[in-house]
Parts: C-alpha cells; structure tokens; sequence
C-alpha cells in the first residue's frame, strides 16, 4: 500500500514538472510561521516560468520549482526576501524538481557538521 | 433629580473606564492583546478585525454600577518598506452604563488611532528572529465627546521586543500615552508594560509545508493611570494600577489568523471609587494581502 502510494506521489510530482524544470533551495533565516512565509511564497510565484512554491519552515528553505531558464541570482533573492523582511542566505540549484523530498528533517541536520552545511555566505 | 448632577461622579467612573480600555490596544500582529515587532513586508497590507466585549459590575454603597462595552476595531497595517510600517485602528463602540435604575447607551465611532512602527534591531536565523522595533503615533477624536471618546488628540509612544521561533513566540512591549486635554476634561497618562508568550501546540513537529500553527498564548499586562483632571482639579477616583493575565488560543494559517483570548484583572489598585473591570472577551481575524 505505501509502494503504491508513493508511486502516486511520484507520478503526481512528474505530472507538473518537465524533464527541463530546475528547484532552487533558497536558504532564508527569520522565518518563523506559516503567516508569515506568505507573502515571500506569493512573491515568488509571481515570477514567470515559477510553477510551485513550498516551504520548510524548521529549516528555514523555501523551494522552488520552475523552468529550466528561470535563472535566480543572489542580489535578486537578497533584494526580494529583504522587501519581505528577511534574511536570504543562499541557493542551491538542482535538475528536475522534488520540492523538498529530498531535503533533511530538522533532527538529521542537527547532526551535519556546520562545514557541511552548503551556504554562499550571502548575508542579508 | 438633576440628572446632569446625578451623573456627574458616575461620568468620572466611566472616564477611568475609557481611559483602561481604550489603552488596550489593536494588536496588528502575533499577540492577542499586545504588539508585535514581527515585519509586514514592503507594500503588503494586514486587515485585521477584532471584537473586544468587556464587563463590569459592582456595588457602591447599595448602588449598583454596570457597565458593558463592546467594541469592533478595524485595523489596517500597510508597509510602506519592510522595515517602515503604518497603521491604522478604526473603532466602533458601544456601551451600556447601569447606576442604579439608571440606563444609557452610547454607540458610534470611537477614537481611531494611527501610527508608525519602525524595525531598528533585526537578527534572523534559520527558523527564528529577534526583532526591536519602536513605534509612535496620535489617537484623533473620532468618537463622541465624553461617550465613545474623550474629544482630544492625544500621542503614544513604545518599544516591542520580539523573540521567536518556530516552536514559540515572546512578545514584550513598553508603551506610554500622553494624553492632552479637551473642554476641560484631561485624561491621566498612562503607562504600560506587556508580555505576550506563544507556544505552538500543533502541529508537534514542523515538516515540510506545514500549513498552520496552533498556540496556546498567555499574556500579561501591567497598566498604570494617572489621574484624571476635570478643569484643573485632579480627580481622585480615577487612575491606578491594573495587571491583567490573558489567556488565549490562536491559529496561524498561511493567509490568516484567528484568535481568542479572555482578559481578567488578576490585580488591582484602582484609586477611589473608581469601577474595575471584571473581563473583556476578545476575538480577531487578521488576513495578510
């Protein structure tokens, strides 16, 4: 029953997103509610060739599944989250989008040493 | 009887009545009864609508005094950056007054009130923030004179610290209103200090796309009147101190939050005669445009 379910899951997700979409994990501190990660999801998905927009609140990343040629930077997510009021810290970007199924829970990054832990070192 | 000079001591009790509850504030944010230094973000705007209905009652001198307030405020916050915010409180009262045999009513406007709040201090971390944000502003005297307001325009000023994080929120705010006189009649100033924790109850783990919060919320008020003063002689049944515990529930979706709490005086050292209130229910829901 769970095989199937997750096949359902993995069927739905390839549903909505093209062999071509890439995700950006975008790090962003401050964000402490649902309330209040809203509008930063909302602005984003105002962007053209941006399909979906999630959230994992515990760690603080906000996902993002688009186009392949939708291409972020860090002076644009820097201005952007700031105008939220909050402090964007980095991206990655990956092929094909997940939307955070692949991203750890809280408790396992709580044993990543800091080193591990990918950041660009953009400070808001 | 004269019924003007009948209710001239009873109209002194109901000025410290407006002057405790209209000190309590709009809240525009997290809290239920106090403010919050969490941002709104550049051009986005928070409508907020809350229903505040308080209760007193007592005997004085074989005199029974009851009044009943209810208030619906309207509360716009817009930001104009994500560091500068404006809002605006838009109150419509009513009230019931009881002396004895005695009954009015008085309904309408009440006073609005607008103000800035600006972000000084701001530190974030993945899932939590600490944030200092001062704030200023001017109650206009929208509402009727000696009824639903207290015809002058009057100024207020405060601090909010806020500390949160995914799992719990701890609102402090310190606040003091100057308030002005009109037609002879000048409210006492007031001062206030208020604490406001938030503790997520559900869901018991955040992952990923957690729609909404549950809090359980207690907050604590502290609130210090002075005295009135009727053309220039100080009115000793007025002023005083009051603390006040709220508890309360709230439930913070993506779009909007809903909110309950009940504010009970858990300590009082009111001057003279003046009438305690015995509770005031509140209930909001705030949307994030």
């Amino acid at each position: 029953m769970k095989s199937i379910v997750l096949l359902v899951m993995a069927m739905t997700v390839a549903g909505i997103a093209s062999a071509d979409d890439v995700q950006y994990d975008i790090r962003v501190d401050g964000i402490t509610c649902p309330f209040c990660v809203a509008t930063s999801e909302r602005a984003l998905m105002k962007i053209a060739g941006v399909h979906a927009v999630g959230s994992n609140l515990e760690t603080g990343t906000i996902f993002v599944c688009a186009d392949g040629e939708v291409t972020f930077t860090d002076a644009q997510l820097k201005q952007l989250f700031l105008d939220k009021g909050f402090t964007y810290r980095s991206f990655e970007k990956s092929s094909g989008c997940s939307m955070g199924a692949h991203e750890h829970d809280a408790d396992d990054l709580r044993d990543i040493p800091e080193d591990h832990d990918h950041d660009a070192g953009v400070d808001g | 009887m004269n019924e003007t000079l009948f209710w001239r001591p009873s109209i002194l009790a109901m000025s410290l009545l407006l002057t405790l509850w209209v000190v309590i504030p709009a809240s525009w944010a997290a809290p239920i009864a106090t403010n919050t230094a969490l941002p709104i973000s550049n051009d986005a705007i928070i409508v907020r609508a809350q229903l505040v209905a308080t209760h007193a009652a007592d005997s004085l001198g074989g005199l029974n005094r009851h009044v009943d307030r209810f208030e619906a405020r309207t509360v716009l916050g817009y930001g104009l950056t994500s560091k500068l915010a404006i809002f605006g409180m838009l109150p419509v009262v009513n009230i019931e007054r009881t002396i004895g045999d005695i009954r009015t009513t008085d309904s309408g406007l009440g006073d609005a009130a607008l103000f800035a709040r600006y972000e000084l201090l701001r530190s974030d971390k993945p899932g939590r923030t600490f944030r200092i944000a001062p704030y200023a502003g001017l109650r206009f005297p929208t509402g009727k004179e000696g009824t639903t307001g207290d015809g002058s325009l009057d100024a207020f000023a405060g601090l909010i610290a806020t500390l949160a994080s995914t799992q719990w929120v701890l609102d402090t705010q310190l606040r003091h209103d100057f308030n002005a006189e009109s037609n002879g009649f000048e409210r006492g100033d007031a001062t206030r200090f208020d604490v406001s924790f938030q503790y997520r109850w559900s869901p018991a783990k955040v992952v990923r796309e957690t729609p909404a919060f549950v809090y359980g919320v207690l907050e604590l008020s502290a609130n210090y009147s002075e005295r009135n003063r009727i053309s220039g002689v100080t009115d000793p049944n007025s002023g005083g101190f009051l603390l006040y515990l709220t508890p309360g529930l709230q439930y913070a979706a993506r779009r909007w939050i809903v909110d309950f709490g009940v504010k009970i005086p858990v300590l009082s050292d009111l001057n003279g005669t003046a009438l305690e209130p015995d509770y005031s229910i509140l209930t909001s829901i705030r949307v994030n445009f």
